[in-house]
């Protein structure tokens, strides 16, 4: 079977409180993005907060896994906040682009660097 | 029947143990990069189209000569045709999503119906990079 999609929470030392950080690793795909969605939805819980995803450890992602990264986007923007995607590995950029994923999140070579793109931005207060 | 080039494999859900299959075959015939990328994402959505829309059993051979690589996903539903292949991207991506992806992704798609079953060829050819 291909395993789950490890969905972990990073607590954030310099990462401002607003902005939730969140990685993930293993190989996303038809078979597990049902509970990989269940699992980030978790994560992100119901405080309205930026969202960063760290790809540096997911080395697949399929087109089902796309559609639950768009859906906790719709999620996140409902909210009035934003989303970054960090560091995806050279196959999950090539697949982004063509879906048209790229242009729908910002995506930064780090999360440090997706981190600070949300941070320099003026601040979302409703 | 596919000679010694050939390899078959039944679709399950073990698709993580497919795509290690299908790269160190792509690899061995000299795909590299993007392109074996390419094909890897492309035969993934031909495997989860045959699980979740083509009856979800089928068959995945790979074979290979020094022109190009070959892999041809067989459904046993035989309802998948040609003119499912969205000419262009699917604004919100359901069905025909995976499709219109493999179109984009390969130097060749087929889709043949017979025999009660649709047969997706996906081929990248081997030379397709010029060496200068």
């Amino acid at each position: 079977m291909t395993t789950v999609v490890h969905v972990t929470v990073v607590p954030g030392d310099d990462a401002p409180e607003v902005i939730l950080l969140v990685a993930l690793a293993g190989e996303l795909d038809y078979t597990n993005a049902e509970r990989f969605r269940h699992d980030l939805h978790e994560a992100v819980g119901s405080e309205p907060r930026d969202l960063v995803i760290d790809l540096t450890e997911l080395t697949f992602c399929d087109s089902t896994g796309i559609q639950v990264l768009l859906g906790v986007r719709r999620l996140v923007q409902a909210r009035g906040r934003r989303i970054a995607l960090a560091n995806p590995h050279q196959r999950l950029k090539r697949l982004f682009h063509l879906t048209g994923l790229a242009e729908a999140f910002g995506v930064q070579p780090s999360v440090a660097l997706a981190v600070e793109a949300m941070t320099s931005q003026t601040p979302l207060e409703t | 029947m596919t000679g010694d080039q050939g390899q078959q494999w039944p679709i399950d859900e073990d698709l993580s143990a497919l795509r290690d299959h299908l790269l160190r075959r792509a690899t061995l015939a000299g795909l590299r990069g993007d392109r074996l990328d390419d094909l890897l994402i492309a035969v993934n959505e031909a495997v989860i189209n045959v699980l979740e829309h083509g009856g979800g059993e089928g068959t995945v051979t790979i074979r290979h000569d020094t022109a190009a690589i070959t892999v041809d996903i067989v459904d046993s539903a035989g309802v998948l045709s040609q003119r499912d292949v969205p000419p262009r991207r699917p604004a919100d991506a359901v069905r025909g999503f995976g499709l219109w992806l493999m179109s984009q992704l390969c130097d060749e798609f087929t889709i043949r119906r017979s025999d009660g079953r649709s047969r997706v060829r996906l081929r990248m050819s081997l030379d397709a990079v010029p060496a200068r």
